[in-house]
């Protein structure tokens, strides 16, 4: 197999609240490929949002190294890290976070103006299936409308690794599969790497990787030669 | 209990954004400081005013005219409106101080009769019956180092005479010492006043038992305005000159303006600054309880009711106003003192009272609870639509909508760049907030081009003036009018480029019921010395017939080219005539009536001349000091020094007022534009983990501040010009008349400071981009 397109080495993350210290993240290590659909499941308050934010250089961890095709987050200055998260990362969050005052294309654009070679609006708001909603609102839209251009926002910088935060944690159960469904499918179209955090154990099976974390740490890595499609899984 | 949890928030909030609600203190700190400092120094100055005349018996109506015997002058008092009647002697003469120019001095008479406008001594001891003492008005003496037991030589027609200071005094006609109305500000090196014994004087002066003045107190019950008619008929024939009530007594009449203007002052000030502090309470507080919809909706929820939560929010507006209260009012405190200490210096009125009105704690109190209580109620009152239900719901993101903009031009909106696209669409979201950050603006600019307005047209008006209109040196006024010798003499005294001689008469102008008293002067039409422009600004002749009049006068009898004037002196015996105004003049120093020496002779009989206006580079006023027929001389040069000492102070005043229009602006931009972060600190946060840099967001925020300050110097030309116009229209005094002259000059610097300090308020918000979390775009809390 190649390179690891991103590598975490003994990752730990400690919260300092005055006299209680929250351990986070105790001594992380994973790879990952390029091109994998990963999944990391585990229970509230294992620290899967702290790992995801630190892969993504939205923060950094109190110990160990993060290398991304084999340059360390670590030695980055602000202006490296803010390249980073700009040509390498997409992120999709758990509560959409679109601009309110822009259209659908605006936030979009947001994204395309930032990088070089961006997938066309067009292209990225038709995989979505939202070629007819450009124009509207964020207020004009459900929650998996906004979602979804969320994720075409995310996606339209094509960049290297797409990190979602329980992107269907606020979406009903036949839009969240659909939002899933959505993500495997342009993971597949574009060779993009995804990684996803649920709670959900059942959609666990959809991943090629799935990540176990218990207290901080992967408890366990399970492969899935034959990953499960969205719309089969049910919960 | 739950309270208190509630009140540590509020503390806490405050804390987050200190630097914001400090700015806000500041300026509710500064309104009721001035309201303090302001009412407080006036009620001082007012209650040692009315005090002082009190003790020293200021007189309430002033006679001048030809010396009559002093028996005459005594009996007036059997006038029904006469309660008191008082003659005395006085005589403007030259003073030997030691120095090259001598000084004007104005001897008064007293004697132990006196009871009206008696001085009060400072030091020593007034004089005695005959011996040669006179006693010296405290700032003349002070000014010449001149002290208790000093001799100075009086010249008094031409000859020396020698007399000991016994002592140092004030008179409450002399609070503010000037010559005469043409010298606006006090010159006390030049101009002084003594007391000198009355039989001293008379022999001195060779007008044995005769006065030449008379001052009077009224009869209960009479207006000063009508015993000052009474008077006038009375002694209508008998030379007189002149009968003035207190009101246009010179030293009153000039404090009289200051503190009105003070009073003015003391309530317009501290509203326009609690006015702005409302803005701003009103937007803090409406935006925290916009962005609070889901706590409040767990407050709810819990068991809160409508009352306790808006309480919670009216606290945040009582805690800043009476924070800001307090702060004022004690600095209000401590600078009365001083402040006050300082204007009875410039006024030498002696300190009778010196004391703080608690009454106005009270009027500061109801005032910030109005402004800042009654703000936050309205501002809070959408926690009555918040439910408890708000609490459960995801928040929906605000409607988004076509802008304006987007509607009206859409090629334009096509073109524009995504990032300016940004800027607009959350400029016209938030159009309240985005119209306070103009107004504030234009505010500061206006608050920051007066003073240069000002320093612009103080230059104006000295330019003109001096080398425009009045381009002669000096002045001379005689004792006694004279013939051509009397002139040719002058010319034999002094080295003088030119010498033009004029005729000057005091008169009493009036049209229907309005009146005035002005000194006409009449010069040969061709004169080069004084020159007249009217109001188009064309330079005008002196019309053979008929009169020129200065704007001010014009407006204050209501008339323009074309009107009669009726004109009565005691040189007409009392007789009126009525003459046509040919032109109204611009004169801004001063103002007068001027005519041809054909008009004047027409209405005076009178051929000789009065005075002369001289051009020289001779110290002229050396030259004259002898000379036994110089009543006064007027020097432009030492007027324009006098004045050039005054702008010191002048500056300190207009700096201290960039300042505060710095702190201003300052406030309401941080604010407008902090509130602005807060809003959006989750999409700002989103856009940062997109990629892009602080810097890139940042510009955002720049580039709404640069259109808001755009807007607002856009805004703030037109309104600075309505506000100097109305300024100026408030101004205008018998001194002074501001041209509403604006230098395009002024515009152009106020404008770079109000772009400087738009510039001080991003360097502040930087920081607040820079601590804006990325985190918190990604977590799902929302409180
Ligand atoms: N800013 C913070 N300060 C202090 N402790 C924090 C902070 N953020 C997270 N933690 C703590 O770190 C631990 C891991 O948090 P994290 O958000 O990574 O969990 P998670 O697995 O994403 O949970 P969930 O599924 O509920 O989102 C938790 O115990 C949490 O309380
Ligand atoms: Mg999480």
């Amino acid at each position: 197999m190649a390179e690891p397109i991103i590598e975490a080495h003994h990752l730990t993350k400690i919260y300092n609240q005055g006299e209680v210290k929250v351990e986070a993240l105790r001594d992380v290590s994973l790879q990952m490929w390029p091109g994998e659909f990963a999944v990391i499941v585990g229970p509230s308050g294992s620290g899967k949002s702290t790992l995801l934010n630190i892969l993504g250089g939205m923060d950094v961890p109190t110990s160990g190294e993060v290398t991304y095709r084999g340059r360390s987050l670590q030695q980055m200055d602000e202006a490296q890290l803010t390249d980073y998260r700009r040509n390498e990362i997409g992120f999709v969050f758990q509560l959409y976070n679109l601009l309110s005052a822009l259209t659908a294309r605006e936030n979009v654009e947001l994204a395309t103006e930032l990088v070089a070679e961006p997938l066309g609006i067009g292209e990225v708001m038709d995989r979505v299936g939202l070629q007819q909603r450009m124009e509207h609102f964020p207020s004009q839209m459900s929650g998996g409308e906004q979602q979804r251009v969320a994720i075409a926002r995310a996606l339209a910088k094509n960049p290297g690794l797409l990190l979602c935060d329980e992107p269907t944690g606020a979406l009903d159960y036949e839009t969240g599969i659909k939002i899933l469904g959505l993500l495997r499918e342009l993971n597949r179209d574009y060779g993009t790497t995804v990684a996803i955090i649920t709670h959900n154990l059942a959609v666990a099976d959809m991943g090629d990787r799935v990540f176990r974390m218990r207290s901080g740490r992967i408890t366990q890595v399970q492969e899935n030669p034959e990953p499960v499609a969205a719309e089969e899984i049910v919960w | 209990m739950v309270m208190q949890t509630l009140n540590r928030r509020l503390l806490r909030t405050v804390r987050n954004s200190w630097l914001q609600f400090t700015a806000l203190v500041v300026i509710i700190a500064l309104g009721l400081l001035s309201l303090v400092l302001l009412t407080n120094v006036y009620q001082n100055m007012h209650v040692s005013k009315v005090e002082y005349y009190r003790q020293q018996s200021f007189a309430e109506v002033f006679a001048s005219f030809t010396y009559q015997p002093s028996g005459y002058i005594d009996r007036l008092d059997n006038l029904p409106e006469i309660r008191r009647s008082e003659g005395r002697i006085v005589s403007d003469i030259r003073v030997d101080v030691g120095r090259d120019t001598h000084p004007t001095l104005r001897l008064v008479s007293i004697s132990d009769e006196n009871r009206l406008n008696r001085p009060l001594t400072q030091q020593g001891a007034l004089p005695r019956g005959r011996s040669r003492e006179v006693a010296l008005l405290t700032r003349f003496a002070e000014a010449n180092d001149i002290e208790v037991g000093d001799s100075v030589e009086l010249i008094i027609r031409g000859e020396p005479f020698s007399v000991e200071v016994s002592a140092l005094v004030d008179s409450p006609e002399f609070v503010y010492a000037i010559e005469d109305i043409k010298n606006p500000y006090p010159d006390d090196t030049n101009f002084g006043v003594a007391y000198m014994d009355l039989n001293l004087l008379q022999d001195l002066l060779g007008v044995p038992g005769q006065v030449n003045e008379a001052t009077f107190l009224t009869a209960p019950g009479v207006s000063w305005d009508e015993a000052r008619d009474a008077v006038q008929e009375r002694m209508e024939g008998r030379g007189l000159r002149s009968v003035i009530t207190r009101d246009d007594q010179l030293s009153h009449f000039m404090i009289s303006i200051e503190m009105d203007f003070l009073q003015q002052f003391s309530f317009a000030i501290p509203l326009v600054f609690l006015a702005i502090a409302a803005a701003i309470i009103y937007m803090l507080i409406s935006r925290l309880v916009k962005s609070d919809r889901v706590v409040i909706g767990v407050l709810k929820a819990t068991g809160y009711d409508n009352r306790q939560v808006l309480m919670h929010y009216l606290k945040y507006a009582l805690f800043l106003g009476f924070a800001g209260a307090a702060l004022g009012m004690a600095a209000g405190h401590a600078f009365v003192g001083p402040t006050t200490e300082l204007y009875m210096e410039f006024f030498e009125l002696p300190l009778m009272q010196m004391r703080y009105d608690w009454t106005f704690i009270v009027v500061g109190v109801v005032l910030t609870l109005i402004f800042c209580g009654g703000t936050g109620v309205w501002a809070a009152r959408d926690v009555l639509k918040i439910s408890p239900a708000d609490a459960m719901r995801p928040p929906a993101p605000p409607p988004g909508q076509r802008n304006l903009l987007e509607v009206s031009f859409p090629r334009l909106w096509e073109r524009m760049s995504f990032s300016w696209k940004l800027v607009w669409r959350h400029l016209l979201r938030n159009k309240k907030r985005f119209a306070l950050a103009v107004l504030g603006v234009a505010f500061t600019f206006t608050v920051v081009f007066f003073p240069f307005y000002a320093l612009g047209v103080i230059d104006i008006m000295f330019i003109q003036q001096f080398e425009e209109f009045e381009v002669y040196d000096y002045a001379v006024s005689f004792e006694q009018p004279v013939g051509g010798e009397g002139i040719s003499h002058v010319g034999e005294l002094v080295q003088a480029e030119l010498i033009e001689p004029f005729a000057e008469y005091p008169f009493n102008v009036s049209r229907g019921w309005r009146e005035h008293n002005v000194v006409v002067r009449a010069l040969s039409t061709d004169s080069t010395l004084q020159r007249f422009e009217d109001a188009r600004g064309g330079i005008i002749e002196v019309p053979a017939s008929g009169l020129l009049i200065s704007q001010y006068l014009a407006e204050e009898l209501g008339v323009g080219p074309g009107d009669r004037l009726t004109l009565s002196s005691h040189v007409t015996d009392g007789e009126e005539h009525t003459v046509e105004v040919q032109a109204v003049i611009n004169q801004y120093l001063g103002s007068g009536i001027y005519m041809s020496r054909g008009q004047m002779n027409r209405l005076t009989g009178q051929h000789d001349h009065t005075g002369v206006l001289i051009q020289s580079n001779d110290d002229v006023k050396a030259a004259l000091q002898n000379a036994a027929n110089v009543a006064s001389i007027y020097s432009t040069g030492d007027l324009i020094d006098v004045f050039d000492e005054f702008m010191g102070l002048v500056i300190v005043a207009y700096s201290t007022l960039i300042l505060i229009g710095g702190v201003l602006g300052f406030a309401i931009l941080f604010n407008t534009t902090s509130v602005s972060i807060e809003e959006r600190a989750r999409e700002f946060s989103s856009m940062r983990v997109l990629g892009y840099s602080q810097g890139e967001v940042y510009q955002a925020l720049v580039r709404e501040n640069i259109l808001a300050t755009a807007a607002g110097v856009i805004l703030g030309i037109p309104l600075s010009r309505a506000s100097v116009h109305l300024l100026v229209s408030m101004m205008q005094t018998e001194m002074f008349y501001l041209p509403p002259v604006i230098n395009p000059g002024s515009y152009a610097i106020a404008g770079i400071l109000v772009g400087i300090f738009t510039a001080v308020v991003m360097l502040a918000v930087r920081v607040r981009v820079h601590n804006l979390n990325l985190l918190e775009a990604l977590s799902s809390r929302l409180t």
